[in-house]
């Protein structure tokens, strides 16, 4: 264990990779969580900050956008830029990363869940709810609610996610409102409730802005960006990820892979497998995760795609 | 009562969606291009047209896109 906590950060490939073959079962075991251990427990100031100058960008668009002194052809590319952001601070959130129940920072924990996706309209409790099932039962063709974005290939994969979006649709949204109802529990179903009113609220908004002479600034400040950015969103971080999803298992469910527009692009994506093994390493050190982990991946017959 | 409301807004979204947003957006784009619409219509009475045609047929077919 000394060994493994006094090695520096790795954040590229190591010249030489680490020969773990002649490690037992046991061995292997230890020393992924040994490194595990060292990634996680740190408060991820990186993600809070992005979470709130995030919000605070898109929520300025508006004002900015209606006095006219940010005209709203400048304003759609930010917005959809705040969209596709909005969500990896509340999935750290998610994983009680920030701060568990009980400890001095959980406000925040909870703020950056809810804060963080409002440009995305999610409510927290149904992201986290239906994204615990998702690590539960990832690439389960009935119980993963995130299944609905299993395609062939990249274009399949934004016309699947466009497809799952549709009014009677069975993937999406829709899927995790089934998956609400089957989890059952009181807090599902004030999730499922919730769910409803913000789906409602946002309609209201949007018919609201339309009717009052507002049409294109909902368009392009809100709907539009909205559905630009979740299909990133499930792009990169449902579909990518887990592709071809096809294998259960601990060490088969995600895969290491790499994106020729580079891990910013991909929202750090690449080393999903680390968050997957790890759900409480925050992300800006699955990369760091992933090089020190990565012979014991590869003993453990992870799929790596040129990573 | 409250819970057969939400049901109904939900069942006819896309009517209701074509209504509530495509309508008006429409109306505005045609006033934004600054296209005379024929018969005397004004941009929103012609706007009402194809945002009802799509969110007719959205309805019917369950699906916006041109492919299920």
């Amino acid at each position: 264990m000394a060994a493994v906590e006094e090695r520096p950060f790795i954040w590229r490939r190591p010249a030489v990779a680490e020969d773990v073959s002649h490690l037992s079962e046991a061995e292997l075991m230890k020393r992924e969580r040994d490194i595990a251990r060292k990634h996680m427990g740190h408060v991820p100031w990186a993600s809070i900050a992005w979470c709130f100058a995030n919000l605070a960008v898109w929520l300025s668009l508006w004002p900015l956008v209606f006095s006219g002194i940010l005209p709203l052809w400048a304003a759609f590319p930010i917005a959809t830029l705040n969209v596709m952001l909005s969500y990896l601070p509340s999935h750290e959130a998610q994983h009680d990363i920030i701060a568990r129940p009980g400890q001095k920072l959980r406000w925040l924990n909870e703020l950056v869940g809810h804060a963080s996706i409002i440009p995305l309209w999610l409510p927290f409790s149904v992201a986290k709810l239906t994204h615990l099932q998702h690590h539960k039962h990832t690439n389960d063709p009935d119980l993963d609610p995130d299944h609905s974005t299993h395609a062939p290939g990249p274009l399949h994969a934004i016309w699947q996610s466009l497809k799952n979006r549709q009014p009677r649709a069975d993937g999406g949204f829709n899927a995790y409102g089934e998956t609400l109802q089957r989890i059952g529990t009181p807090q599902a179903n004030r999730a499922l409730l919730l769910a409803v009113v913000y789906q409602l609220a946002f309609f209201t908004l949007m018919f609201a802005l339309a009717w009052t002479g507002h049409a294109f600034e909902a368009l392009f400040l809100w709907w539009l960006p909205r559905h630009i950015g979740l299909t990133y969103i499930q792009f990169y971080l449902s579909w990518a990820p887990h592709h071809p999803a096809m294998n259960k298992g601990r060490y088969h469910d995600t895969r290491a892979w790499r994106s020729r527009f580079g891990n910013i692009l991909t929202m750090g994506m690449q080393y999903h497998v680390v968050h997957h093994l790890y759900p409480r390493i925050p992300l800006t050190r699955t990369p760091a995760a992933y090089w020190e982990l990565r012979p014991i991946l590869e003993a453990r017959g992870v799929r790596i795609d040129d990573l | 009562m409250l819970f057969t409301v939400i049901k109904t807004v939900f069942a006819y979204g896309s009517l209701i969606f074509a209504v509530g947003f495509l309508w008006p957006l429409f109306a505005q784009a045609i006033t934004a291009i600054e296209w005379t619409p024929p018969f005397d219509l004004s941009p929103l009475q012609a706007a009402s047209v194809p945002a009802l045609a799509l969110g007719l047929l959205a309805q019917v077919r369950g699906t916006w896109l041109w492919q299920r």
